[in-house]
């Protein structure tokens, strides 16, 4: 007996200590992963999707946290961007994307300390032919110090960005990257690196913010990295905008950030903003010698009627369609990006298509051009909902801007406008039952509705989306949803859900009204709208931004645009749903075809009441010398931000999985894939190495002493 | 045996431990493979390859461009979509009016291997020709480093 | 009455006799001497003018001979075998190589060698044949459901119902490709 039990016990000693045992080795791992983590910090890992989110902080999507802001460039239109008169300037906003703001250039003075880097010149060649840029950028990594080391180089690129090609050039060898999913390519470049390779890394932390890691670089050796992307111009106005980002700024990240953001700390301070990604910034008193050196080349296709570089000394060669601009040599210094403009537009409604096939299939993208100047197009009748946040987050100064706003856009209506006012908190108050006329009699209810006192509670937006799209509409008018709020809520997907499943025919136009909004939720719901966004400081006057606003919602190019593809087979189109023409903004289509001959694409939609068409014929045979074949990714670049912005309220499995196809299929970079190279011929001596972030100048007029922080 | 049945306890965790606790890095190592053509004096003007590991988890992590000046100066062209390194595809072609005749490096590999198999590999010459776009008999080799 | 004189052997009695028979000049009146001089000169302008025509003729034979010439010496020559030969579908890298060396020599080239369809033939048509020739034929991305299947594929919305009475066709043809782009 006593044998029996003994072998129990020990039976179930065994079972215990087996147990005890392998949680202590994994907690071995576990530490060793975290030991690790603190390294990956340095050069902006992305966490498991599964990592919970701090208690009380804004649950996002699980997909893609914080990463499909869209590029406001391309997909949004922006009415109105903070305007504070240079107060705010330097504080960046919760979770702006907006790289580098200033205004005078910092000149190398005597009492500059030079500060050795491991980035000694930035070369970009673009070339820009139509609406579409294809970029080079040649970062060129060198060791200045005596003992190996890994370089680390936080940079901005355009948000729309296309990245497909990468070659790490080591002495005169060119090693091509190859693109894998991310987690792969970051865990070949940690294991090539702690075995002595040279390895690069180029992993994506926002869609505008990169970052290049170059391991192994032995004392006195050069890594050059060449990285090309295609992107779409920005167009309003009548100007198309190339924009090269030269500067990530510093941001603001909130108590609840939950160490996604991106952080900003003097030069040296690893792990001092507790956030994944992290910018080191030289003082005024430090300049790095890191320059760069930057050429376009435009073809715009038609005669170039006006250029511009506001933002550098440049020289400048305009003949006809064609342009080339150099940046001058004593402007070289990348503290603020590179805006370069030039002007195209006529008068009336232009529309083109451009298109390219190759062996994986046809790719096009249609254009319409507004006209310049809305005072032509008719007038229409507007039904404007005004969806008031009166919770207790917006009172005081943001209440009051959001009713200033208001005000000044009922007095721009006419009587045979419509309008609504819905007021939101803890509930939804409507101001009537069905819209009212804007007669003076009723703007003038509506002014006295406003100054009730309501609100103070919570923020349930959910009830005034419903509200405002849900009422029977009009159909002689358009409405359009102006929600007027700081956005802070708890439950975006749940909004971006809703206004997906009930938007019908109404557009949303979103107001930031504060000065730190929520601009991701504004933003998708803008988008997701087909309307605007705007943002409003607290002291910026809002009747230039309402005056607009309204001129322009009321004069719509065109509405209602829908597309015939008559003769060709067109799939995969993006957007989904098209938006409206207004004057500022054109309207771009990117789509696969497939077949031959030629077809007779027909734009119709209505203007001022009346159906209006426009013929736009495509030989798919010899599409024409309109054709790019930056066409592919920038349609695969599309599509992929199209899925990623579904994602922010579609929680399907699959989601992830489709864009990770389409960004490897495609060769693209994306939040999912990485490109990674490794010169698996030598291994390097020693140990891998110091981490040497790359510091950059703080951009042009941000104050360094309020913006980064301190050791 | 009494006391041995006490000690197994404490011994099995022991053995997790010395075990290691799965680390990443763990039988991974890099090599490198050079795609060798030998035109046998003629002109090698285009080139086509498929490589394949048939055995092994190998995995892709770079492509390097051939040793001669006709093709040193970029990298082959491959498909982007090359995944798991299981197949590839490279080729390239060249203007150069000095075209390698003898046996020369065409493109370089750059593959990471993990696990303790060793890795087996095979090729399938796709084209060769001269500058005039005949087809030309070569001669492939791997040289593993 | 006619003397038979040999000229050969009696040269000055010749002439005496040669001025004997045409001494006496019968007078010529002024108007026939005037329609004979007319019709002379008619002749010979006539024969001016057809002389001038033959030169011109020949002047422009050589020109239209000179242009032939021209013509046949510039002639674009036999294009150059279209990569026709190969389908997108199984390029290789030798029909880059072609293409890359008849772009490299200026030779003119088969429009069916656009590959990429953009109107010319240029590096960019070598490009595309190359990525052509080593792609992949079977990836992981293929053996992934497609978007379509997810659904997530969605049709543009057909042409809505109009009043046809109100329609107004605004015709925008796109003259020009080039136009606001290349």
């Amino acid at each position: 007996m006593n044998g029996l039990r003994t072998r129990w016990i020990a039976a179930l000693g065994l079972a215990v200590f087996v147990l005890v045992g392998c949680s202590t080795s994994s907690n071995v791992y576990t530490a060793s992963k975290l030991e690790n983590a603190q390294l990956r910090t340095q050069i902006g890992f992305l966490q498991s999707q599964g990592a919970a989110a701090p208690p009380g902080a804004a649950v996002r999507s699980a997909l893609i946290p914080g990463q499909t802001t869209p590029s406001r460039e391309e997909e949004l239109w922006v009415i109105a961007k903070y305007d504070d008169g240079g107060a705010g300037q330097g504080v960046a906003t919760a979770d702006g994307d907006i790289p580098g703001i200033g205004s005078l250039f910092a000149r190398l003075s005597d009492r500059q300390t030079p500060v050795p880097v491991p980035l000694r010149h930035t070369d970009v060649k673009a070339d820009i032919a139509g609406y579409i840029a294809t970029v080079n950028v040649t970062q060129q990594f060198h060791n200045p110090f005596n003992s190996k080391i890994e370089a680390v180089y936080v940079f901005p690129l355009p948000p729309n960005a296309a990245i497909n090609e990468f070659v790490m050039t080591v002495g005169d060898r060119k090693i091509r990257g190859i693109l894998r999913e991310r987690a792969e390519a970051e865990r070949i470049y940690q294991v090539a690196k702690s075995q002595g390779y040279v390895a690069s890394l180029l992993i994506q932390d926002r869609p505008n913010i990169f970052t290049q890691s170059v391991a192994n670089i032995e004392p006195g050796r050069e890594i050059d990295v060449d990285i090309k992307y295609f992107h779409t111009l920005a167009y309003e106005d009548g100007w198309y905008t190339w924009h090269f980002p030269m500067v990530v700024g510093p941001r603001f990240n909130p108590p609840d950030a939950g160490g996604g953001g991106i952080g900003a700390v003097v030069r040296g301070a690893y792990g001092a903003s507790g956030q994944k990604t992290e910018v080191q910034y030289l003082k005024p008193t430090e300049r790095s010698g890191h320059d760069i050196g930057l050429a376009v080349h435009l073809d715009a296709g038609v005669k170039v009627e006006q250029l511009d570089v506001p933002s550098h000394r440049t020289d400048t060669h305009v003949d006809g369609a064609t342009a080339d601009v150099k940046l001058a040599a004593d402007d070289s210094l990348p503290n603020k990006d590179f805006v370069l403009r030039y002007r195209v537009a006529g008068d009336r409604i232009k529309a083109g298509a451009l298109a390219m096939r190759d062996a994986t299939g046809g790719y096009f993208s249609l254009m319409l051009f507004p006209p310049d100047a809305q005072s032509h197009l008719p007038r229409k009748p507007i039904e404007l909902v005004y969806v008031l946040d009166c919770s207790g987050s917006m009172e005081g100064q943001p209440i009051a801007q959001a009713k200033a706003a208001i005000r000044t856009a009922l007095a721009k209506m006419r009587p045979d406008d419509t309008f609504q006012i819905i007021k939101f908190s803890n509930d939804a108050q409507l101001m009537s039952d069905r819209p009212l006329a804007a007669s003076p009699r009723n703007v003038a209810n509506a002014l006295r509705y406003l100054d009730q006192p309501y609100g103070g509670g919570g923020t349930m937006m959910m009830e005034g989306i419903r509200k405002a799209l849900d009422a029977p509409r009009d159909e002689s008018r358009l409405r359009f949803v102006c929600f007027l709020t700081d956005g802070y809520i708890g439950n975006e997907a749940d909004i971006l859900r809703e206004i997906h499943g009930r938007l019908g025919s109404s557009r949303i136009f979103s107001f930031g009204v504060g000065s730190s909004v929520n601009r991701y939720l504004l933003d998708h719901m803008a988008k997701m709208g087909r309307g605007a966004v705007a943002y409003l400081a607290l002291n910026q006057r809002p009747e230039p931004v309402m005056d607009a606003f309204v001129e322009r919602i009321s004069h719509p190019a065109l509405t209602d645009v829908n597309v015939e593809w008559n003769g060709v087979r067109v799939t995969d189109v993006s957007p989904a749903e098209l938006p409206d023409l207004f004057v500022g903004r054109p309207v771009i289509l990117t789509g696969k075809f497939s077949g031959d001959g030629v077809a007779n694409i027909r734009v119709k939609g209505s203007a001022g009441g009346e159906v209006q068409e426009i013929n736009v014929p495509l030989n798919l045979d010899t599409p024409g010398p309109a054709a790019n074949p930056a066409l592919r990714p920038v349609w695969a670049r599309a599509k992929i931000a199209e899925l990623a912005d579904r994602g922010t309220w579609d929680t399907a499995p699959d989601l992830l999985t489709q864009i990770k196809s389409l960004a490897l299929e495609h060769g693209l970079m994306s939040a999912y894939t990485a490109f990674i190279a490794v010169d698996a011929t030598r291994q390097t001596e020693g140990a891998f190495g110091t981490q040497v972030a790359v510091p950059v100048p703080t951009p042009d007029g941000v104050r360094y002493d309020t913006t980064v922080a301190p050791k | 045996m009494k006391r041995l049945s006490l000690l197994l306890p404490l011994l099995i965790p022991l053995l997790c431990l010395a075990a290691g606790p799965g680390d990443p890095a763990a039988g991974t190592r890099f090599t490198s493979v050079d795609i060798l053509i030998d035109p046998k004096g003629q002109p090698l003007a285009a080139y086509q390859v498929e490589f394949t590991a048939e055995v092994g988890r190998v995995s892709l992590v770079g492509v390097e461009a051939g040793e001669h000046p006709a093709y040193a100066k970029r990298p082959p062209y491959y498909d982007p979509a090359a995944l798991a390194g299981h197949r590839i595809i490279v080729g390239d072609y060249s203007l150069d009016p000095n075209l390698p005749r003898n046996r020369v490096r065409v493109a370089r590999l750059m593959l990471e291997v993990r696990g303790q198999t060793k890795p087996q590999y095979a090729m399938k010459l796709m084209a060769a020709a001269n500058a005039d776009g005949k087809t030309i008999p070569v001669e492939m080799s791997l040289s593993e480093q | 009455m006619r003397q038979d004189v040999d000229p050969s052997s009696d040269l000055p009695e010749f002439a005496a006799a040669m001025r004997r028979a045409y001494s006496h000049r019968p007078a010529i009146p002024s108007e026939i001497d005037a329609r004979l001089s007319a019709m002379a000169a008619e002749r010979f302008a006539a024969w001016r003018r057809s002389r001038m025509a033959v030169r011109w003729a020949g002047a422009v034979a050589a020109g239209l001979a000179a242009v032939i010439a021209l013509a046949i010496a510039l002639r674009p020559q036999r294009p150059a075998a279209p990569i026709a030969r190969a389908t997108p579908k199984n390029y290789d890298m030798v029909d880059a190589l072609l293409l890359a060396k008849h772009l490299a020599a200026h030779d003119a080239v088969d429009r069916a060698s656009d590959v990429n369809g953009d109107g010319v033939v240029d590096q960019r048509d070598v490009d595309a044949i190359a990525a052509a020739a080593v792609r992949l034929r079977q990836t992981v991305a293929h053996r992934l459901p497609t978007l379509n299947a997810l659904g997530l594929d969605k049709p543009i919305r057909p042409a809505s119902a109009e009043s046809s009475d109100s329609a107004k066709a605004v015709a925008q043809v796109v003259a020009a490709p080039r136009e606001g782009m290349r």
